[in-house]
């Protein structure tokens, strides 16, 4: 393996959260997000192996991901996927105008599901583990589908303002 | 809740409806509501991936059980990949020394009562395999009943003599076990199985009744005369290089003979038959210097020009575009990818990243560029039309989608542009009468124009169900031949050849046989014959009339999934190009190509043997 591919696979591997989240977000089932993940790595290796010049890895990997992500709504076509590529660029440019501090964020998220009550763990687990809709948690837990949506909304709440106070705790004072 | 979770939550719930879907664009047009999604996303992302990272760990603990529903089998991601790999590496390096020091290995030293074998010569990397133990093999290296031999590395080679007069020549990258044919170890004749590889079995002295027995992936190999040679390998699949066999495919049970010089075709339905495998060495015509670059992706063109003219390019920026005759002198050209003459010869083409150069192609002066638009979307493939007047130019790139231009070679104009494809458009062909340009793409479609209709809407034609890599028509426009396979060449799956009726706008048969992704499909000039040529190393030939594959030759050196050939015919017909990974251009006699009106091979012109 080349330096070039060892320094991008570095940063692909330490970056790939953030990428994650366009592409989850976007195609919203979790094993294709990470096929889509994994294809935007093997072709910036073989960008990269070609000898082509990725001055910004980070815009690269979310123009490649953007690509497959249309690939990918094409093809289940058939599933009533709900699609829209006006909406992708428009993620597209939000991601681009807003650099998270992704590793410290993800540190503080797994503590904070850690922290979490079995039942509300289990809403997060419902949705984004399983991936099942909210008529179908519905069915499931036996519970309105806008009391889950209020449930999951309050859970989501409670781990930004948890993720938030642990980020804030860990800045250096001034 | 505000309006905008509200929006967000129903798009994640994939329950979001048009109107809905516009309301949240309207959210999303100013800053602060770009800035949330970005947030949002970042976040479920990170959720979705910490919750299954949470359940791969738990899982090995048994710390992660759902009450209310069998959990899903989503794939773990890739952090879990990579703990559980690690974890993996981690505990065969402290256990596996423990448990290899207590394997019995055989030992030159010390032959075993049940020795079955003995190697003759090792080249490079060979080993011994034991249940999951492997010990390196050296020559005289003792080898027993249900052991396993492999090489590793496409240069390592191993030879091992069988105690029942069996020769075994493993290739690189090869495992093979040797079994007892029954349970007497002493008495009965060995079974060789190729798991995988590239093995050439023959019996070394007359077999009598302990007869040869080869069980490969496609079937069991029985040797019907004494003295028998087979090869085996995933890229041709059974040969028989000398004597008699029976065949029993392992699918449905069907039984072949084969004679010498014969091998195992199979259909796509699965049925079975025995083809011709030509064998003969091709004339090399000219060799690249190494790139390093030979992965997965095509890296070599050839074309020729009417007068017979040869034109061929490697990737490499040493490389570059070779021309000649195929018996005069070789010129060197700049360019990379695709190389095409125009249908007079006078004119050659040839890309240079996002560019395209005009050459005369008498002497090579650049006589016109046509610039991409955007510097990222590279040249992919190119196609004159049949007047000569326009070049099409197929793209791709890391950033959008790809793209066919029409380009006016009289003014340098870009003429018209066509967006069809999502992923790069791989290959380009204009049919004889000029009607038609049709395009195929790594999106596993192929996008047909009517060039001579501005309005028409091109039709995109669905059928590949993989990635298209060739198209080409017949000499009559009445067939579009389409070549399809993985995108990774290294994956083990079977490209189709697909035949595409203009007219019932039907794929009308659909050619299986490769085992993996086809390269290259060309039309004999009769056009009754197919030609392809795959990354398993091998060039196949079509009966298109039978519907089936009645020859192949296999021309280059690289292995399975390292090779990906690239086809040309010449203009009179008499000559076959191929170029490969191996960074070898080869010219060979057309005389395998069927000639239906005489109901024999073409008969190659002996005084033009290059």
């Amino acid at each position: 393996m080349s330096e070039r591919i060892k320094t991008l696979s570095a940063r692909f591997v330490a970056e790939r959260h953030y990428l994650m989240g366009f592409i989850y977000g976007m195609v919203r089932d979790l094993a294709a997000a990470e096929d889509i993940l994994q294809e935007v790595w093997v072709r910036l290796a073989e960008a990269a192996e070609r000898g082509e010049s990725i001055l910004e890895p980070g815009r690269w990997c979310r123009g490649v991901a953007k690509n497959l992500i249309l690939h990918h709504w094409r093809e289940k076509r058939t599933a009533k996927v709900i699609a829209d590529s006006e909406l992708l660029d428009i993620v597209e440019k939000a991601f681009e105008e807003n650099e998270e501090p992704w590793l410290e964020r993800r540190q503080a998220l797994m503590k904070c599901i850690d922290a979490l009550p079995g039942k509300s763990k289990q809403l997060l687990r419902l949705k984004y583990d399983q991936g099942l809709s909210f008529a179908d948690m519905a069915k499931r837990l036996r519970r309105s589908k806008d009391g889950l949506k209020m449930a999951l909304h309050r859970v989501r709440q409670a781990l930004v303002a948890c993720v938030e106070k642990r980020l804030t705790s860990l800045e250096p004072e001034t | 809740m505000n309006r905008l979770d509200e929006l967000l939550l129903l798009w994640q719930d994939q329950s979001i409806g048009e109107a809905e879907l516009a309301e949240l664009k309207t959210h999303l047009a100013d800053e602060a509501g770009r800035a949330r999604i970005a947030q949002e996303f970042f976040f479920t992302g990170m959720l979705a991936e910490t919750l299954q990272a949470e359940k791969a760990i738990g899982a090995a603990s048994g710390a992660w059980q759902d009450t209310t529903t069998p959990v899903k089998s989503a794939p773990s991601i890739i952090a879990s990949r990579f703990l559980v790999a690690a974890s993996g590496l981690l505990l065969l390096s402290v256990v596996g020394g423990v448990v290899w020091l207590n394997v019995r290995m055989p030992h030159p030293a010390e032959p075993s009562s049940a020795a079955f074998g003995q190697f003759e010569t090792v080249q490079g990397e060979a080993y011994v395999v034991a249940d999951q133990h492997r010990l390196p093999a050296h020559r005289g290296q003792v080898l027993s009943a249900g052991q396993g031999i492999a090489t590793e590395g496409a240069n390592s080679e191993a030879v091992v003599s069988m105690r029942d007069s069996l020769r075994l020549k493993l290739g690189g990258d090869t495992l093979v076990f040797a079994e007892s044919d029954s349970g007497d170890r002493h008495e009965a004749a060995s079974k060789i199985v190729l798991r995988q590889g590239e093995l050439l079995v023959e019996a070394t002295r007359s077999l009598k009744r302990n007869r040869m027995r080869v069980q490969t992936p496609l079937g069991t190999a029985t040797a019907e005369s004494d003295e028998a040679a087979l090869h085996v390998s995933e890229a041709a699949g059974v040969i028989v290089v000398r004597g008699e066999i029976h065949f029993v495919h392992q699918e449905t049970g069907k039984a072949l003979h084969l004679s010498s010089g014969q091998y195992v075709a199979t259909t796509p339905a699965g049925d079975v038959y025995a083809s011709e495998f030509f064998s003969g060495n091709g004339n090399v015509w000219t060799t690249f210097p190494k790139s390093g670059l030979e992965t997965t992706s095509l890296g070599y063109g050839v074309a020729f020009s009417p007068q017979g003219t040869l034109a061929t390019v490697s990737r490499t920026a040493e490389g570059g575009v070779r021309l000649g005759t195929i018996h005069g002198e070789q010129r060197g050209l700049s360019g990379e990818r695709c190389v095409q003459f125009s249908p007079d010869g006078k004119t050659l083409a040839t890309a240079e990243k996002a560019n395209i150069h005009i050459h005369d192609a008498a002497t090579l002066a650049r006589v016109q560029t046509l610039e991409g638009q955007e510097r990222r979307s590279r040249v992919q493939c190119l196609a004159f039309s049949p007047d000569g007047k326009y070049l099409a130019v197929g793209r791709g790139g890391s950033r959008g989608a790809g793209t066919v231009e029409l380009w006016a070679l009289s003014t340098g104009m870009l003429q018209r542009s066509w967006q069809n494809h999502s992923a790069d458009v791989t290959s380009l062909a204009i049919s004889p009468n000029g009607q038609w340009l049709a395009s195929g793409s790594l999106d596993r479609t192929v996008a047909l124009r009517k060039l001579s209709d501005e309005e028409m809407p091109a039709q995109v034609i669905d059928a590949p169900a993989l990635p298209v890599w060739s198209l080409s028509f017949s000499p009559n426009g009445k067939t579009l031949a389409i070549a399809t396979g993985p995108k990774d060449f290294r994956l083990r799956e079977a490209g189709m050849a697909l035949l595409w009726d203009m007219h019932t706008q039907n794929v009308r048969q659909s050619l299986g046989g490769h085992t993996r992704a086809i390269t290259s499909v060309v039309f004999s000039t009769n056009g009754q014959t197919l030609i392809t040529g795959s990354a398993d190393t091998t060039v196949r030939f079509w009966d298109l009339a039978a519907g089936r594959e009645y020859g192949m030759f296999k021309g280059h050196k690289a292995a399975p999934g390292f090779e990906a050939i690239a086809l040309a015919l010449s203009p009179d017909g008499t000559c076959l190009v191929t170029a490969s990974f191996d960074r070898m251009v080869k010219i060979w006699e057309t005389t395998w190509i069927r000639d239906h009106s005489a109901t024999a091979f073409l008969s190659w012109p002996r005084g033009d043997v290059p």
